[in-house]
């Protein structure tokens, strides 16, 4: 008996002091096997399927690299802008901050069809890919996924862009980005009006959805995305879209939170019966998803 | 379009931690019997590109009659201490009723299960009462270790069913939020296949089988359909 009692006390303390395993390696769900930006001719799984009618010249595509401190370790991050360079000067643009999936390549649909909003080429529109993802160098972190959207605000800046003519777009996990960046006023600029499509509220409810009982977060991750809470500092118009049927981040507990949080009397929801996660613009209707977006950017009150 | 890992792994130790093991203990021990049981199993998932599983659950129990009707006991969950989570569970069992002949009896068990983890020492505290009715099968002839260790009570194979429930105490969950969820039912369908010092225990457990599983991160295998979910648990027990 003595004995038991020893092996029992001994995997007590091997199990409860060695072990302290966390889920947060599991959030980011990059791929960076890729040597190149395929965009077109990317033969992977896309974010959208768009008609083949939306073309985007050459000339408006520009692939380049910005830089991030991890550290004392410095990144390049990888970055497309679609839309006349000249005119972020002078022109509304749109910062869009993907999901949680692969890279550029799976959400350049989207990136084009943003660029059609009002009409093809009527908003400069940049997507750049996290630590991790892609091309972009370093690690996926939540910290790292904040210094890349800030130094992507920082290059729009140092293009001539202001306050006023931002905007920023985050799907899905590119919602906390979004949040942050409109909330923390520690950014290269902040967004003038955001959208949010099926935004993330927070870890404590995906842990609360799943058990029906209220179990903290803090029994299984580390990380810090609570845009329900986030949100509450964006004193910013909000255009939140989210698939009644988004069987993977609820309607109710989590865009419909994350939009009841926002404390600006100016905001606007689509709410989209029939669509799921990943495809809100298609049950929207591609043109209608796109009017309501030129409607959101162009409108005063 | 997106990965399901991180918030599947997510929901599946939620899940893990709040419907963490078998029934305890659902005929009591003898007066002054002891036993330690070590317990796997979960509620059964879809894991994405693998399989449909049951979620490898793990505790270890260890309880004591203190008379022939009264069984106290503890546990320990070993899954949620690899997360820094110290998650313990204790309660007592009672046997309420057992027929002259022994083969039927109903027992209850009322108990607690309480964790904190070692990183913000969030602690909960959740009380839970299960009820359960066994018929005993396959008797085997009384021995006289029976009579010397177990007051008279011979081995046999035992089928059982039962309730259980969890309850939420906390009035608010998170951001807020009202928490609507006060009680977690569970029905409990078990046999335990008993040798002379060692039982091997089986049971399926149907969890929360009046909520709905859909629009959450996990993908449930529940024989319900859209409710709940189904989990599947083995045991190893040995009396001394």
């Amino acid at each position: 008996m003595r004995g038991i009692i020893s092996i029992v006390l001994i995997a007590v303390f091997i199990l409860f002091v060695g072990c302290r395993k966390r889920l947060d390696d599991f959030l980011f769900n990059n791929d960076n096997s890729i040597t190149e930006y395929r965009l077109d001719n990317y033969a992977g799984e896309l974010s959208l399927e768009l008609p083949t009618d939306y073309y985007i010249p050459e000339s408006d595509i520009h692939q380049f690299e910005f830089t991030i401190e991890d550290g004392e370790e410095t990144l390049k991050i990888a970055a497309i802008f679609v839309g006349d360079v000249n005119a972020i000067q002078t022109d509304t643009v749109i910062l869009y901050c993907h999901g949680n999936r692969d890279h550029m390549d799976h959400y350049w649909p989207r990136q084009k069809l943003l660029s059609y909003v009002g009409h093809q080429g009527r908003f400069g529109v940049l997507m750049f890919d996290y630590p991790g993802y892609g091309l972009s160098e370093g690690k996926p972190t939540e910290e790292n996924m904040y210094a890349a959207t800030d130094g992507a605000l920082n290059w729009l800046k140092g293009k001539g862009l202001e306050n006023d003519r931002l905007i920023v777009y985050g799907y899905s996990l590119g919602s906390a980005a979004t949040c942050k960046s409109a909330g923390d006023k520690s950014f290269a600029l902040q967004p003038h009006k955001i959208v949010l499509e099926a935004p993330f509220a927070s870890s404590a409810v995906m842990v609360q959805d799943a058990s029906l009982i209220n179990m903290p977060s803090s029994y299984m991750v580390d990380i810090k995305i609570d845009n329900a809470e986030q949100i509450k500092q964006c004193n910013v118009p909000l255009y939140w879209m989210h698939g009644i049927d988004d069987d993977f981040l609820s309607f109710t507990s989590h865009g419909q939170l994350v939009y009841n949080n926002h404390n600006m009397s100016w905001k606007i929801k689509s709410e989209v019966p029939g669509a799921g996660h990943n495809n809100v613009p298609v049950f929207i209707g591609l043109e209608e998803y796109k009017q309501s977006l030129l409607s959101f950017i162009l409108s005063d009150s | 379009m997106y990965s399901r890992n991180y918030l599947l792994f997510i929901g599946i130790i939620a899940l893990m931690l709040s419907a963490c093991g078998p029934a305890r203990f659902v005929e009591p021990l003898s007066k002054n019997e002891n036993a330690i049981g070590i317990d796997l199993g979960g509620p059964m998932v879809k894991v994405p590109g693998l399989a449909t599983i049951p979620i490898p659950f793990s505790s270890v129990t260890y309880g004591r009659g203190v008379s022939n009707n009264l069984t106290i006991h503890g546990s320990w969950f070993t899954t949620a201490a690899v997360f820094g989570v110290a998650q313990i569970g204790g309660g007592a069992t009672y046997g309420a009723w057992k027929s002259k002949n022994q083969k039927h009896g109903a027992s209850a068990m009322l108990g607690f299960n309480t964790a904190i983890d070692v990183f913000e020492n969030n602690f909960k505290f959740w009380p839970q009462l299960d009820a359960h009715y066994y018929y005993k099968y396959n008797f085997r002839s009384l021995s006289q270790d029976d009579l010397l260790n177990k007051g008279g009570r011979p081995s046999a194979n035992m089928l059982y069913v039962g309730i259980g429930s969890w309850y939420e105490l906390s009035s608010v969950k998170a951001h807020g939020e009202k928490q609507e969820t006060v009680v977690v039912p569970m029905l409990n369908l078990g046999h335990d296949l008993n040798w002379k010092k060692w039982t091997f225990k089986t049971e399926l457990k149907l969890l929360a089988p009046f909520s709905s599983n859909e629009d959450i991160v996990l993908d449930y295998i529940s024989i319900t359909g859209k409710k709940g979910a189904t989990g599947l648990y083995f045991g190893l027990i040995r009396r001394f």
